[in-house]
């Protein structure tokens, strides 16, 4: 057979070929290189390797560039709960990474399921109902914020008056990376009637950050405040910036530069498209970092260069499970 | 008795050079496109597979014989180890072939649509070429000139990965 091998192959090919092996090949062709810039290449790269359709999360270091994949076993699954947010931070005390699978129904107030993993036990371990908050509690998607020993979420609780209309409160919920247990963190008064909801969240320093953009007089703002939250309770906050941008531009904060500016994830096309943008304060106008990708694709963390994961095999694949 | 198997139903499989073989229906449903074949009975008693030469076929039947021999998965939840590992050590071993014939066998398998063969020649053919520059791929895998990048997007491509060149 003289044929080439069709291109789906040559995909699955690529599939399966190490990161290193397929940043070269990017120069092989025209079409290897497209296969391997596309964004649903790089989003399902290496998942033929996880056996049984197993979720495998990557634990990277990039301080020393070492890499650990954790497996989230099948029978993890909740097939009742399907929605499922992944959380991520780094115990204070120890340095010990610890991931948390939450899963809760679609729909309706279903309970929660938490899964928790550390690396220094190797094993999941499911969260006993005394350590969840309360069932009819959801946690936003638009990301998390790791601060002092805490992962705090965005989170709403659905309430419908006695006219029959359904209406959100929001909140914080907080998870502590120590005793492994939920809290939620009400917002003051004031600050609920300032932050228009649903907001996102973030951290600049030691304070969480809150986020939310709004019209004007057909302006549209992005404003930002700080947080200081002490024992589960929010005991101050600070409007951090307010800052006008065109209405058809889309604007969601992500976190910060090293330099204290806003990075955001904006839409300054019609394409549903997302960029990465940096505010200079100089200019009073966001710039565009070249970095572009699927809305809701993008998240910002900071980077303390540490050694966990050196005691580990580079792509080293561990994962257990333990019934309380 | 004369062989465990006679009782069984066979079906022909007819190669581009005409060579036949007769093999258990058992094995030849490891391709799934032999399978719906059977399944809408539309596959005669000789199949005829005019792309795909006896030396390729007769490749396919060694693997699908012992993968239809091999338990099953979802038959059993404890799953005998040693037949996975058995397995694994008749793939590996299956896979020490030339290059031109894992291609053979990779075209025929997606054409009989054999999902795990053609896992397994994707695995082959990503190891044996994961060491090799560009140039040598483009050869192996027959990439079209037109498809190929210009010079200077060619060094634009390699600059922006500068670090996986070392």
């Amino acid at each position: 057979m003289s044929d080439n091998i069709p291109f789906d192959i040559q995909v699955d090919i690529m599939n399966r070929l190490p990161v290193k092996s397929l940043m070269q090949f990017r120069s092989l062709s025209k079409s290897w290189k497209a296969a391997i810039d596309c964004n649903d290449f790089i989003r399902r790269y290496g998942f033929h390797e996880v056996e049984n359709h197993n979720v495998m999360i990557v634990l990277l270091n990039p301080s020393i560039k070492r890499s650990v994949g954790v497996s989230v076993p099948s029978y993890m699954d909740q097939p009742d709960s399907p929605k499922m947010v992944l959380g991520f931070g780094v115990r204070p005390d120890t340095l010990d990474p610890t991931i948390l699978k939450i899963n809760y129904p679609y729909y309706g107030e279903g309970p929660w399921y938490v899964s928790v993993f550390t690396l220094s036990s190797g094993r999941w371990t499911i969260l006993g109902n005394n350590h969840l908050p309360r069932q009819t509690i959801r946690l936003k998607r638009s990301g998390q914020a790791c601060v002092g020993g805490k992962i705090y979420w965005p989170a709403s609780e659905r309430f419908v008056n006695d006219h029959g209309g359904v209406y959100k409160i929001y909140m914080l919920v907080s998870f502590d990376l120590i005793i492994h247990r939920f809290r939620v963190v009400n917002l003051p008064e004031q600050l609920s009637d300032l932050i228009p909801f649903p907001f996102t969240i973030s951290h600049l320093g030691n304070s969480l950050v809150v986020s939310s953009s709004y019209y004007l007089e057909d302006i549209r703002f992005l404003c930002a405040w700080a947080l200081k939250i002490v024992g589960g309770f929010v005991t101050s906050f600070q409007m951090l910036f307010n800052i006008p941008f065109p209405v058809d531009h889309v604007l969601k904060l992500l976190g910060f530069t090293k330099d204290e500016e806003p990075i955001v994830e904006a839409n300054v096309s019609q394409q549903l498209r997302r960029s990465l943008q940096v505010f200079v304060p100089n200019a009073e106008s966001f710039q565009n970092v070249g970095v572009e990708g699927d809305s809701g694709s993008f998240a910002v963390g900071h980077i303390k260069e540490s050694l966990i994961l050196f005691n580990f095999n580079h792509r080293e694949l561990i994962g257990g499970f333990n019934l309380m | 008795m004369s062989t465990s198997s006679s009782s069984s139903k066979k079906i022909v499989l007819k190669s581009a050079d005409n060579e036949t073989f007769e093999i258990d229906e058992i094995v030849a449903l490891e391709s799934q496109a032999i399978k719906n074949m059977i399944e809408d009975e539309c596959a005669d008693n000789v199949i005829p597979l005019g792309n795909i030469d006896s030396k390729t076929l007769s490749k396919i039947i060694e693997y699908c014989k012992k993968h239809a021999e091999s338990p099953k998965k979802d038959d059993n939840a404890d799953i005998d180890e040693k037949a996975v590992e058995d397995l694994k050590s008749f793939d590996a071993e299956f896979a020490k072939v030339d290059m031109p014939l894992i291609q053979d066998i990779l075209m025929a398998a997606n054409f009989l649509n054999i999902d795990n063969l053609i896992g397994l020649m994707c695995r082959t053919i990503a190891d044996r070429i994961k060491g090799k520059t560009p140039e040598e791929i483009r050869k192996i895998l027959n990439i079209n000139k037109n498809d190929l990048l210009s010079p200077e997007q060619e060094a634009k491509a390699r600059e922006e990965n500068s670090w996986a060149f070392d």
